[in-house]
């Protein structure tokens, strides 16, 4: 098992310069123009185009690009500046990445806080409206789009309440208070879609647990039920939930892209969905390189988690 | 139609004093903020009271101008490094214009924005060939790092925006309406603070066209010039920290987030009562991407102002909820912008090649239906109706003269246009490709409909921003639309209706010598009667005889306020890059916040 | 739904035998399956709708009039008209043709993909195996929505571009289900034999693997057509959904939500509806495919290394 950790480990660096060379080229394939972008809505010559372009570097052939951008990732700048306006990556990245961090942070412990409890309780409640109505709420929090609940739950906080989360962020040591008003809802929001998962994998594996051999003979060794779920069913339930946080990390990152704009927190996602509507290749590719990194680290750290908690891994392999 | 109205309006005052070469009056009384939009709200405002505190409009109430933040939705994070000698984006020139000023050596006048007033010249003066304009430097006004702003600065920031700069192997483009200024010679400082701009050809509207407040002075000589020299020519205003020479300097800037600007103690205007400007401490710039967001925010009493922008700007049925939620607490500045005209490529082949086609389609469209549908509620059919907001009754009395194309019943109008049609061989329709911006689909969808009642299929190619730029100066479509923002007078129009081989990014792609011909006529026209009847000679060619271009309706942009915010200026039109906050101030009690 | 219950007895008599048996086995089906009857029925309804939007709608939904703007639901416009004066109605029944299309043409690209690299990378294993399942791995954690983002951005807003955007980001979920599935499948002793008795690989994939890991498989696809359609929704609020002039839910939603909420809801509310509803009955169908095959056949097999055991588990959440 060590020896696969290991593999894993030593895979992350190729696997993300592979993914950088694919995003890199990926991108330049893109049509739409940065110097228009940069320009705006105005009339301009040719000339002064190319100028801006030649000043830009854009002219340059792409593996000198790449080459550029790659020694910048590699020496600390993150990929140099914004072409849009020509802030360091580096900067946008430590003032974007935190907000995400934080965003996903709360949502994957207030998750984790609600759904095991429910999933153990929909499944313990088999079929009885306890059941029915967590799989209802978990049926809503998947089929419903996150951005529209959200245009909902400001429009709702707006009729009833006349009120709505602060508009300008700051970070938690800033002003608590006022940070935890702006991160509320769309953790919320968050954690309803993300939690929906968790919930029904606990409840599935949950119900299969508890018709099994093993539980039939701790039932009949006259263990109390409440023994019988907590002691060996949760335990069982708990390695596809660990797996299923892995899993839906992209879920996290892909509502934050969403959730972010409308409630205003400079994160991550907003960042990259502004530079690729502006077509700003060097902060497209260094946010998105840094994306795959963060995945694989997560996807590192839930083997790892995965080896702590299954006791099977020591058998098995 | 907006540009006959500054023709009529630039001539009939800026021009007179700039070809005169006679100085202005000095400061500008910036306490007669009596504006369109406002008077409902405002009570008349005091114009020569000498005491320090102005009288406020409650009687026997005392209250100073001075003090409070205003809060102001922004729509995006300024681009390009803030640098307005790079970009036209309202989400810099929002903020640029607390920063850097309403205007560079000169502004467009408060009181009227048609006018033109001194701001960092004090006065100018032109030789009879209008080949050289001489600006005297304003004395005492400083950036926001305490250094005097000198002749020396003005040069540096012309010749950045005229020339750009070469170090080495580097270059730096000149700014993108270089081409706006005409043929700049060269730039001199000349003693007592003057400077002097030469230009190799006749150039009588100098004055009209720098007074665009998109041309902001923003970029310190001390901080930059070295490091140009060194080989940072992209230097931008952001990397020397923002320091610019407006009512309010930099606090901080949170990407994303928030631009905190600050009252700068040193600025030099000083209202009608020898008050200094800016009133409000500082404003905050919330960068709010989703007008929805911005709805609510406003809605619940989180933001003074609405942004600027064109998903920003409010609709009917957005409005009427401002008014439910906040009744008096709110009015709505308004300003006439953003024209909504189809234009054809007739150098791509096609039917639309035809003039009798495109006449034919300029009869049919319903211009009125544009209006509700299209445009959000709030504009007027062009050209056949005069503009709201024209700030001087009298000037009506001009338009009324001036050619209103097309004014007949619509059923008659589309009965001829079905003639024409017929007439050209088209009595079946065809298709015609249309290019769209995704941002803004509305006009889209509204042409198409429309134009399927004549057989024509109009096949949308609907592009994101990125795209959608690079797509508009090419000659891939048959047809898109003008939202262009053309200078505000009549000799600027060409980059938009001009020859496609001298302005690629003009409304209509084609290369009819004939349009050159007229503007050049317009450029030489010596007086103010011959100036008009060339722009209507055009005007006529370009919409009616040709139909290069269908002007279909212009959009009103409505930016919500709270009633608080009171002595803000309110261009007539164009306020997209027009923002202006000296003479902001916030009666807190009357709103009540 | 209702009609179902009420006639399948009654019509029973009265039809020829054949149907009469037919309308029987529904009644059965529906009264046992409920869970799969409905869901079912209502995508059934969705794709009729879809498929013959022409008859079903009541106006043209290009059609605009402006005198007609943003009236209430009445016997005019069933639910009513938007901000261009176009029937609500018809727009929401060619929205589901829109709808339909980007859902089945992610879902189906996203199986096809998925299926074919995860069999062949479970049939060979190795290396190979290996590098697949690292760039999976990569995929799987990527934010779905940037993939679909980058993908449209490239390609330009289209329902093409848009479906092939989200197939990327649904191909990595599936690759890792079917090579799971194939995995355990191989280890059974018919394949064995197969492959002992010297069948060639092309034969093995397509004969044995599958045909037998077709249905996990396709429960979880069911599930993600649902997510499909969410994310054109997403991709329109940024202004990449499905381009005009085709009315796509996400749209309609995103203007009514911004445009005039409070003035005219039902300009949101009813595509709304149309979404959540077929999005619901996607997943539960998913859900109740899932059940009607035996949760544990993929965990009973050997588990081959820790790969195979996260499948089992992820098999088990679907």
């Amino acid at each position: 098992m060590r020896r696969h950790l290991a593999w894993r480990l030593a895979l992350i660096a190729p696997t993300a310069l592979a993914a950088s060379i694919v995003v890199f080229f990926a991108l330049r394939v893109l049509p739409g123009d940065i110097v228009r972008v940069i320009i705006g809505d105005v009339p301009v010559s040719p000339e002064v185009q190319e100028a801006l372009r030649e000043e830009l570097g854009l002219n340059d052939a792409l593996p000198i690009q790449y080459g550029r951008w790659l020694w910048s990732m590699v020496n600390g700048e993150f990929g140099g500046r914004s072409l849009e306006n020509g802030e360091p990556i580096r900067s946008i990245i430590s003032r974007h990445l935190p907000v995400t961090v934080l965003l996903a942070g709360y949502t994957v412990l207030l998750s984790i806080f609600v759904s095991v409890p429910l999933g153990v309780l929909a499944a313990v409640a088999g079929n009885r409206w306890p059941d029915y109505l967590i799989r209802v709420a978990t049926l809503g929090g998947l089929a419903l789009p996150n951005l529209w609940v959200a245009l909902l739950v400001l429009l709702g906080l707006l009729l009833f309440f006349r009120w709505s989360p602060p508009i300008i962020y700051t970070a938690p040591t800033a002003d608590p208070w006022n940070h935890m008003q702006m991160m509320v809802w769309p953790t919320l929001i968050l954690a309803w879609e993300y939690s929906s998962h968790l919930v029904r994998v606990t409840r599935s594996t949950m119900l299969e647990g508890l018709s099994q051999a093993y539980i039939t003979t701790a039932r009949s060794k006259g263990l109390s039920e409440r023994d019988v779920v907590l002691r060996h069913a949760l335990r069982n339930a708990l390695i596809p939930a660990v797996t299923m946080l892995g899993l839906q990390s992209g879920t996290l990152l892909s509502g934050a892209l969403i959730l972010e704009t409308i409630f205003g927190l400079p994160g991550i996602g907003r960042g990259l969905v502004q530079a690729a509507l502006a077509r700003d290749y060097p902060v497209i590719q260094s946010l998105a390189s840094l994306l795959v990194v963060l995945s694989l680290v997560v996807n590192l750290g839930v083997d790892i988690i995965y080896t702590l908690v299954d006791p099977r891994f020591s058998r098995a392999t | 139609m907006r540009l006959a109205l500054l023709l009529v309006l630039v001539a009939a005052g800026s021009l007179a004093l700039s070809c005169l070469g006679k100085s202005a009056p000095s400061t500008p009384d910036v306490n007669s903020g009596r504006l369109p939009a406002q008077e409902e709200t405002t009570a008349p405002t005091t114009q020569a009271t000498p005491s320090v505190a102005t009288v406020s409009p409650v009687p026997g109430e005392h209250r100073t101008k001075y003090g409070g933040i205003l809060v102001l939705a922004n729509r995006g994070d300024p681009a390009a490094g803030f640098d307005p000698l790079r970009t036209s984006s309202i989400a810099l020139h929002h903020v640029g214009g607390a920063l850097f000023g309403p205007g560079n050596l000169v502004m467009r006048c408060r009181e009227n924005t048609y006018l033109v007033c001194p701001y960092l010249a004090t006065s100018w003066l032109a030789n009879p060939g209008f080949t050289e304009w001489t600006f005297t430097i304003r004395n005492g006004v400083y950036w926001h790092d305490g250094t005097l702003f000198t002749a020396e600065d003005a040069k540096f920031w012309f010749d950045l925006a005229y020339f750009g700069a070469k170090v080495g192997d580097k270059t730096r483009a000149p700014a993108y309406f270089k081409g706006e200024f005409g043929d700049v010679e060269k730039v001199e400082v000349l003693e007592h603070n003057r400077l002097r701009i030469t230009f190799r050809h006749r150039n009588p509207y100098f004055l009209d066209i720098l007074a665009d407040p998109r041309f902001k002075i923003a970029h310190p000589r001390h901080l930059m010039q070295a490091r140009i020299e060194k080989g940072e020519v992209s230097i931008s205003p952001l990397d020397v920290g923002l320091v610019g020479l407006g009512p309010f300097k930099l606090e901080a800037y949170e990407k994303g987030s928030v631009v905190r600007v600050r009252r700068s103690f040193q600025y030099w205007e000083k209202d009608g009562e020898s008050n200094r400007l800016p009133y409000v401490d500082g404003i905050d710039y919330v960068i709010m991407p989703d007008p929805f967001a911005m709805d609510v925010a406003f809605r619940t009493g989180r933001l003074d102002g609405g942004a600027r922008g064109q998903e920003h700007y409010l609709t009917a049925e957005r409005k009427q909820g401002y008014v439910r939620d906040l009744g008096e607490d709110v009015f709505f500045a308004e300003m006439e912008g953003g024209n909504f005209r189809l234009g054809f490529n007739v150098l791509k082949p096609g039917p639309w090649q035809d003039p009798q086609v495109r006449r034919a389609m300029a009869l049919w469209i319903d211009k009125r239906a544009a209006i509700p549908s299209a445009l959000g509620g709030f504009g007027w059919t062009s050209p056949d109706l005069v503009p709201p907001n024209i700030p001087l009754p009298e000037i009506r009395t001009y338009f009324i003269n001036w050619p209103k194309f097309d004014l007949g019943p619509l059923e008659e109008k589309r009965a001829e246009a079905r003639r024409l049609m017929a007439g050209a061989g088209y009595a079946d329709g065809f298709s015609m490709g249309h290019l769209c911006r995704a941002l803004n689909p509305a006009p889209c969808e509204f042409l198409k409909a429309q134009l399927a009642g004549l057989g024509i299929d109009l096949q949308l190619h609907v592009l994101d921003e990125g795209a959608w730029s690079r797509a508009r100066g090419t000659l891939d479509y048959d047809s898109q639309q003008g939202r262009l923002t053309p200078s505000p007078i009549p000799e600027g129009t060409e980059s938009v209706y001009g020859r496609y081989g001298k302005n690629p990014d003009a409304y209509a792609k084609h290369e009819d010598p004939r349009v050159d011909e007229l503007y050049r006529r317009l450029r030489e026209a010596l007086t103010f009667a011959s100036r008009v009847e060339i722009w209507r000679q055009i005007e006529r060619y370009l919409f009616v005889e040709q139909t290069y271009i269908i002007p279909i309706a212009e959009s009103i942009q409505v930016v919500p306020y709270r009633a608080y915010v009171k002595g803000l200026v309110i261009p007539v039109e164009d306020g997209h890059t027009h923002t202006d906050f000296a003479t902001v101030w916030l009666d807190k009690k009357k709103g009540g916040r | 739904m209702k009609h179902h219950h009420d006639r399948g007895p009654r019509f029973r008599a009265s039809f020829p035998r054949p149907l009469a048996k037919a309308l029987s086995g529904t009644w059965v089906f529906a009264r046992t399956k409920a869970l799969i009857a409905v869901p079912m029925a209502v995508l059934v309804l969705l794709a009729t709708v879809a498929l013959f939007a022409d008859v079903v709608a009541t106006h043209d939904p290009l059609a605009q009039n402006v005198e007609q703007r943003l009236r209430p639901p009445g016997p005019g416009h069933y639910f009513g008209t938007d901000g261009f004066g176009r029937d609500i109605f018809s727009r929401v029944v060619h929205g589901a043709r829109v709808s339909l299309f980007v859902g089945f043409l992610a879902v189906s690209m996203a199986a096809v993909s998925g299926t074919g690299i995860g069999m062949f990378s479970a049939y060979w294993g190795g290396k190979l195996d290996l590098l697949v399942q690292r760039v999976v791995d990569v995929l799987l954690g990527f934010p779905f929505l940037v993939l679909a983002l980058m993908m449209v951005v490239a390609l330009g807003p289209s329902s093409t571009s848009v479906a092939i955007g989200i197939a990327l980001g649904l191909t990595p979920q599936v690759a890792r289900l079917s090579r799971a599935s194939a995995l355990s499948i191989k280890e059974e002793e018919y394949v064995k034999a197969a492959m002992v008795i010297g069948a060639s690989s092309y034969r093995i994939i397509w004969r044995h693997l599958l045909p037998n890991s077709g249905p996990p498989i396709l429960a979880q696809v069911t599930g993600y057509f649902g997510t499909a359609v969410v994310a054109e929704t997403t991709l329109s609020f940024l202004g990449l959904g499905v381009p005009p002039p085709f009315p796509s839910w996400g749209r309609m939603l995103q203007e009514g939500v911004r445009q005039y909420f409070e003035a005219a809801p039902w300009a949101t509310v009813f595509p709304g509806l149309a979404l959540s509803v077929s999005v619901l009955a996607c997943a539960l169908l998913g859900d109740a495919v899932r059940d009607l095959l035996d949760p544990r056949r993929v965990q009973t097999a050997q588990p081959r290394g820790q790969q195979g055991v996260r499948a089992g588990h992820r098999q088990a959440e679907l």
